[in-house]
């Protein structure tokens, strides 16, 4: 009977998940040593490097997405074109200064691109990274503190009984976390201790138990093929 | 004559996994009975209804009325996450919804790799459900690496295209709060699902349904349809009850003064 590369397609990712998986799962408990060979330090490492390897190389697949979806938006002249030229223009002019003149450039020394390329490209890419991306970045994660308080309001709004526990709770972590906390009253410190060490722990830990028994089940089921699809293999 | 070497081999076992090792053969086993289990017998498997399961299909439902799309994340982490794996399986059933509903999803990416898992398996759920044209590789996006210009990515899509259902699966940082505080303003159901117990509270503040922990693991495989696979969450209840049997006995074994559970468990 006649394989289809259908076939193969379904069945080669599952036979790498079982080899794969029961072979690093193994490793985790039992090395096998022959001579200077270790079954461990090979695979946590030698064989990583492959990966990482083949890890790196996909990002052109991610690149080309960014590509095509900005392209067709930006001559289709979809609303927010303007916004996708950008993108179409920053991005490689970004590669191309971060390759030859960023902190990880390929040739800073000048052995094969003459040195002045990196000289000249260097500040441009300082600037760009740590007076623009850089500060992007921060203002983003600031923005943090804006939505807390809009969540928290409605979070804390005295709906049931449930809410008023967590309105109290919250109300008193807040003020033993507070500076001002020991002179108003030093109980304060010693509730909040209270609150996070004892009630949160055990929530926590209680809910990472779980998590952690669910996870290895479902690294079980992709193993031994009962769940297929993030293998692309099919769901039957 | 050349010498020769012989090499000698030799198995070790290493320290301080023993225990941990069996355990993980006897949750195996119980996972493997669940499923065979299930399989024979799928009506002897109860599941406890979950509201965030259910608000699934009424999510997609609400989006196709309005006529706006449905977002999707599959999380931070790349593919050696379990987490990020049982979200890209309950992408499936979300991007069956949408071929069935006639509705677009957008899949947002923040890892290269799971971006490439991400667009298989939401063109093999427009192809199962007979729907193959309207699959458009515009529907999944890799956005960025970096955290927050993922974030930014993700917003800017919220405010320019306005999705009506928002799901966020997988495992989160700091960006968490920023995605669903921004999905509440436009507007949109919002379901999460994450096993980060830093951003669950995050989730729980801004979202309309949350899975908390082991519920994101039990949506992936309750989704799935399949008996068989459902039976996984039998091998949850029954791993569950051995780790609190041994929590409980190693506690009462303390108390007692005795450390024959922690000599066991740490050898």
């Amino acid at each position: 009977m006649a394989i289809s590369l259908a076939d193969y397609k379904r069945s080669i990712p599952l036979i790498l998940c079982f080899i794969f998986g029961i072979l690093y799962a193994f490793e985790w408990y039992v090395d096998i040593r022959v001579g200077d060979f270790s079954l461990s330090y090979y695979l946590e490492h030698d064989m990583l490097n492959y990966f990482n390897a083949m890890y790196s190389v996909a990002i052109g697949i991610g690149a080309i997405n960014i590509f095509r979806i900005h392209y067709r938006r930006f001559t289709r002249r979809r609303k927010y074109w303007e916004y996708s030229l950008l993108v179409l223009i920053l991005i490689p002019v970004m590669a191309v200064i971060s390759v030859f003149g960023g902190r990880w450039a390929i040739d800073p020394k000048g052995v094969v691109v003459p040195r002045w390329v990196y000289d000249s490209l260097a500040p441009t890419w300082n600037f760009l990274y740590w007076n623009i991306m850089s500060l992007i970045s921060q203002t983003m994660f600031s923005l943090l503190g804006f939505f807390i308080i809009s969540a928290g309001y409605r979070a804390f709004r005295a709906r049931n009984i449930d809410s008023i526990i967590l309105l109290i709770s919250g109300i008193l972590v807040v003020l033993g976390q507070a500076p001002i906390n020991a002179s108003v009253w030093p109980g304060f410190e010693t509730i909040k201790n209270w609150l996070m060490d004892v009630p949160n722990v055990a929530g926590r830990r209680g809910i990472l138990l779980g998590a952690a028994i669910g996870a290895l089940a479902y690294g079980v089921r992709v193993i031994f093929w009962y769940e297929r699809r993030p293998t692309l293999a099919g769901g039957e | 004559m050349h010498g020769m070497t012989i090499y000698q081999l030799e198995v070790v076992l290493r320290s301080g996994r023993v225990a941990q090792g069996v355990l993980l053969v006897i949750i195996g086993i119980l996972t493997v009975y669940a499923l065979e289990k299930a399989k024979r017998r799928p009506e002897a498997i109860k599941v406890r209804k979950i509201p965030a399961i259910d608000a699934f299909e009424e999510a997609v439902g609400r989006a196709t009325e309005m006529g706006r799309p449905v977002f999707y994340t599959p999380g931070m982490s790349g593919l050696g996450s379990l987490t990020t794996l049982s979200a890209l399986s309950i992408l499936d059933y979300v991007a069956r919804l949408t071929a069935r509903y006639n509705v677009p999803i957008i899949v947002a990416n923040r890892n290269w790799v799971v971006y490439q898992v991400a667009e298989g398996i939401v063109k093999n759920a427009y192809l199962a459900e007979g729907k193959a044209d309207q699959f458009n590789p515009e529907m999944v996006r890799y956005i960025a690496s970096w955290q927050f210009a993922f974030a930014a990515g993700c917003l800017g899509i919220f405010f320019r295209e306005r999705p009506a259902a928002n799901f966020y699966m997988g495992y989160y940082y700091a960006e968490s709060l920023e995605l669903a505080e921004s999905g509440y303003r436009i507007g949109a159901v919002q379901i999460a699902g994450t096993t980060s117990t830093a951003q669950l509270p995050f989730f729980v503040a801004a979202c309309d349904y949350v899975l908390i922990g082991e519920e994101l693991y039990a949506a992936a495989a309750f989704l799935a349809r399949d008996p068989k696979i459902v039976g996984v969450l039998l091998a949850h209840d029954l791993s569950k009850i051995l780790t609190l049997a041994i929590i409980l006995i190693g506690a009462i074994a303390i108390t007692a003064g005795s450390t024959i559970i922690l000599d066991i468990l740490s050898k």
